[in-house]
């Protein structure tokens, strides 16, 4: 029988009672959307565009009220659940359902982003709630963030020197039209003179930019990559100027406006597509979500909700999953007192929970650690520093090069030739796609990493992947889901003095042998506590131990390798004794068995690296095409990796994801992990080593063919110059045209390969 | 010919003017998203047409 497909989200339908919904959500949705002037959004739906795939709503009723005390006009909107056109048409359409509240609602979807125009005398409150019950999870943004404001300041600048220069730039075409055409007398010095007037501010104003990279080239000791440019400029201006005071007539300012213009174009792009790749919201907002309020603020938060800033808890407890920060999977219980995150996920409420705010936005732990991952990022990576290098040289060359040709063609008596070509020579030498585009490709793979979830402390990381043919992988957490199962049986056979002790053994550790173990106590016997256990102590890759009214117990791996599992002995007289072994049952992650055929295919080798029994390894993996090796301490396993990939846990193999040439860690805490490894995933699975495998190699393959079109149009570009073939006009179109084409070139193709 | 000193002073007024509308264009935020609007235009409402066809009525 065929799957049942919800009306509202389209997930499948498996709830017997509702039966064209997949959740209770859904069908309030449903039948909000359809009594009311809304019901065309679900034929809109059809017919559209999606981005996202939906999923199911959640039916949580909120607490919006402290929207009414924002005074924020227009009130700016974090959405949720936005996935298609549909979701647009429903959101702008908003004064329909709040004509008293809501003059008019404006979506930004590059940025989710709700823009309202509010009434006087609007109850905010009303308008959070009516979106909630359209199905998504509207979040209050706090006042225009500095840096965005900046950013939104200085694109709108930039726009309009763009837009001054090319009118100035098409007038001057027409300016030149008569001067073209061999008119004189009069006449001619009246073009002449509102081409140079028209030139003025193109270059004083339009042009600023120019003489401000340069400046700051010069004060910062690197080669401005504008020098070239702005003498092009300069020589263009100030010898057309010249022209027309003596008559000479020999004017370039058509070219010259027309470079301005150009050049300011093409640099407006490389910026709007850099700031495309880094301000993706998605994956970030998801983490923490955007916060409206202050210090000392109380919040409630509900199941299923991510803690939007760094808190503590006032009143009433819930389990939070704090995996990010602990590396522990399971949920912790967090009561009054407890300090909490941003980030981390509540899992159940007891009774409610109510935290004061402590910190917020900016100065949360995660925003911390992000923007401490941020600044890491702008660090340049060996390629961008050669480089960049080169490209001064190039410069220089090219500077040389302009000067020997005017001596030349001066001494030779071609003076006006000689201005023309040398010009021309200026201006369509670039490197751009050396200076410019290598750091806009790193930037654009970060960002695309970032958007998969998928942090990089380095892009260095990116490079060192490309020399990389052996793959190491941990296995309980990594290869498996590492929730391991016990045979039920086994608990249920201890004696309770046993299990109290296994409590506690357990307790404090985070192997995921110990967690399973508490996990399966705590199930089957709820009413047994923790035995008062001293002088606790973990030894990593080895076991737990304490002691219990002064005899040592303890839980290790199995010392006799014919017998798999894991041992809990208690040492009397200095000899172990062993009271129970458990056997544990582990999945192995569902995309490993093609996943390995993929990376095979690619000409990876792969191999395991774990401290777990051969046996067991052996059956869990040993129909994969994976070399085995087992019975590691973590510093055989560093031994192995030296130039090769590791894949594992960011705390409990740190040794050997520092000693890799490629770190991945796929779970952990992320502050620890990601100083060890180079790369953090955030998301659960192994799908972030194909994913950045491949990233490095299209980096490199997109920056290849970067050189290659530039130091073409370089070569051809230069030779035509100084052979008199090209005019200043078209070195001043054809040189912004390459810089686009690099620009462009690296954005599509990076785009292909987040896809 | 001297209808030059009419022309040209007049066709720099309009391309000034419509410079100058560009630029108030700009300040007001018109240009800042650029990806929203491509989505609006594939948005079919057949209320509207619905709308249209009363009023012919």
């Amino acid at each position: 029988m065929e799957a049942r497909l919800c009306l509202h989200c389209g997930q499948a339908v498996s709830d017997p009672v509702l039966l064209d919904f997949c959740c209770p959500g859904c069908a309030a949705v449903y039948r909000i959307l359809k009594s009311g002037p809304f019901a065309e959004y679900y034929r809109m739906k059809q017919d559209g565009v999606c981005f996202e795939k939906s999923g199911p709503v959640s039916l949580m009723v909120r607490d919006y009220s402290f929207w009414n005390q924002s005074q924020a006009d227009p009130l700016k909107i974090y959405i949720e659940g936005i996935h298609c056109t549909a979701c647009v048409w429903l959101l702008e359409r908003l004064p329909l359902a709040l004509p008293s509240d809501v003059e008019s609602s404006v979506i930004d979807l590059s940025r989710s982003l709700l823009s309202v125009r509010v009434r006087s005398g609007a109850v905010r409150a009303r308008i959070a709630e009516t979106i909630a019950s359209f199905g998504y999870k509207p979040h209050l943004i706090e006042g225009e963030e500095g840096a965005g404001k900046l950013l939104e300041q200085e694109n709108r600048r930039r726009l309009i020197d763009l837009g001054v220069a090319g009118a100035l730039s098409g007038n001057v075409m027409l300016m030149s039209i008569p001067l073209y055409s061999g008119v004189e007398g009069g006449f001619q010095r009246v073009f002449e003179w509102l081409s140079l007037l028209l030139a003025i501010p193109s270059v004083f104003y339009s042009g600023r930019s120019f003489f401000q990279n340069v400046a700051a080239g010069i004060r910062n000791r690197i080669f401005p990559i504008d020098g070239p440019i702005l003498l092009a400029i300069l020589v263009a201006f100030f010898y057309s100027a010249h022209s027309v005071w003596i008559g000479t007539h020999d004017l370039y300012f058509d070219s010259l406006t027309a470079l301005i213009f150009l050049l300011l174009a093409s640099r407006y792009l490389l910026s709007r597509i850099r700031q495309s790749s880094a301000l993706n919201p998605g994956i970030l907002n998801a983490f923490h979500p955007p916060f409206q309020g202050e210090n000392g603020d109380l919040l409630r938060l509900f199941p299923g909700d991510r803690i939007p800033v760094d808190g503590k808890v006032v009143s009433g407890g819930a389990w939070i999953d704090q995996s990010h920060f602990t590396g522990e999977s399971r949920a912790v219980h967090q009561k009054t007192g407890d300090l909490v995150y941003a980030g981390s996920l509540i899992v159940e409420t007891d009774s409610g929970l109510v935290i004061r705010v402590e910190k917020k936005g900016r100065d949360t732990r995660l925003q911390q650690f992000l923007q401490r991952l941020s600044d890491a990022t702008k660090k340049r990576t060996r390629f961008e520093r050669t480089t960049e290098i080169w490209a001064g040289k190039l410069l220089w060359m090219v500077l040389l090069v302009a000067a020997f040709a005017s001596g030349y063609f001066y001494l030779s008596g071609f003076g006006h030739e000689g201005m023309k070509r040398v010009l021309a020579l200026l201006i369509v030498t670039c490197p751009c796609a050396l200076a410019l585009a290598t750091p806009l490709v790193y930037s654009l793979a970060s960002g695309g990493l970032l958007a998969r979830g998928i942090l990089l402390k380095e892009p260095e990381a990116l490079d060192s992947a490309l020399s990389v043919r052996d793959l190491y992988f941990d296995k309980t957490g990594t290869l498996t889901y590492g929730d391991l199962r016990l045979e039920k049986t086994a608990i249920r056979a201890l004696d309770p003095k046993h299990q109290s002790i296994l409590l506690a053994l357990t307790e404090r550790s985070n192997h995921p042998a110990s967690r399973c173990i508490y996990r399966e106590i705590r199930e089957v016997s709820p009413s047994v506590d923790p035995a008062p256990v001293s002088n606790w102590v973990e030894i990593p890759g080895k076991g737990v131990q304490g002691e219990f009214s002064g005899v040592l117990h303890g839980l290790r791996k199995h010392p006799d390798s014919e017998r798999l599992g894991v041992q809990f002995f208690q040492e009397k007289n200095g000899e172990a004794h062993e009271l129970f072994v458990f056997r544990f049952l582990d999945r192995l992650r569902d995309e490993i068995p093609a996943l390995f055929q993929k990376l095979k295919a690619s000409g990876f080798r792969l191999h395991l690296l774990t401290g777990d029994h051969l046996d067991s390894a052996r059956s869990a993996l040993g129909h994969l095409p994976i070399e085995i090796h087992a019975d590691l301490s973590p510093e055989q396993k560093a031994e192995f990796v030296r130039n090769g990939m590791m894949v594992g846990d960011g705390v409990n193999d740190s040794l050997a994801l520092v000693k890799a040439r490629v770190g991945i860690a796929v779970q952990g805490g992320m502050e620890a992990a990601i100083e060890s490894a180079g790369v953090y995933t955030l998301k659960p699975g192994l799908q972030s080593v194909p994913v950045f495998l491949a990233t490095s190699k299209k980096v490199r393959k997109v920056l290849l063919s970067n050189f290659v079109i530039s130091t073409a149009f370089n070569a051809l570009g230069a030779t035509l110059a100084l052979s008199g073939h090209m005019s200043p006009l078209l070195a001043a179109v054809l040189m912004p045209l390459s810089a686009t084409t690099v620009f462009v070139n690296s954005r599509i193709r990076m785009r292909e390969a987040s896809k | 010919m001297s209808i030059v000193y009419v022309l040209v002073p007049f066709a720099l007024l309009m391309g000034f003017g419509f410079l100058w509308m560009f630029v108030a264009s700009a300040r007001s935020g018109q240009f800042e998203d650029l990806v929203t609007p491509a989505y609006r235009i594939l948005m079919d409402e057949t209320e509207l047409k619905k709308e249209k066809k009363n009023e012919q009525v």
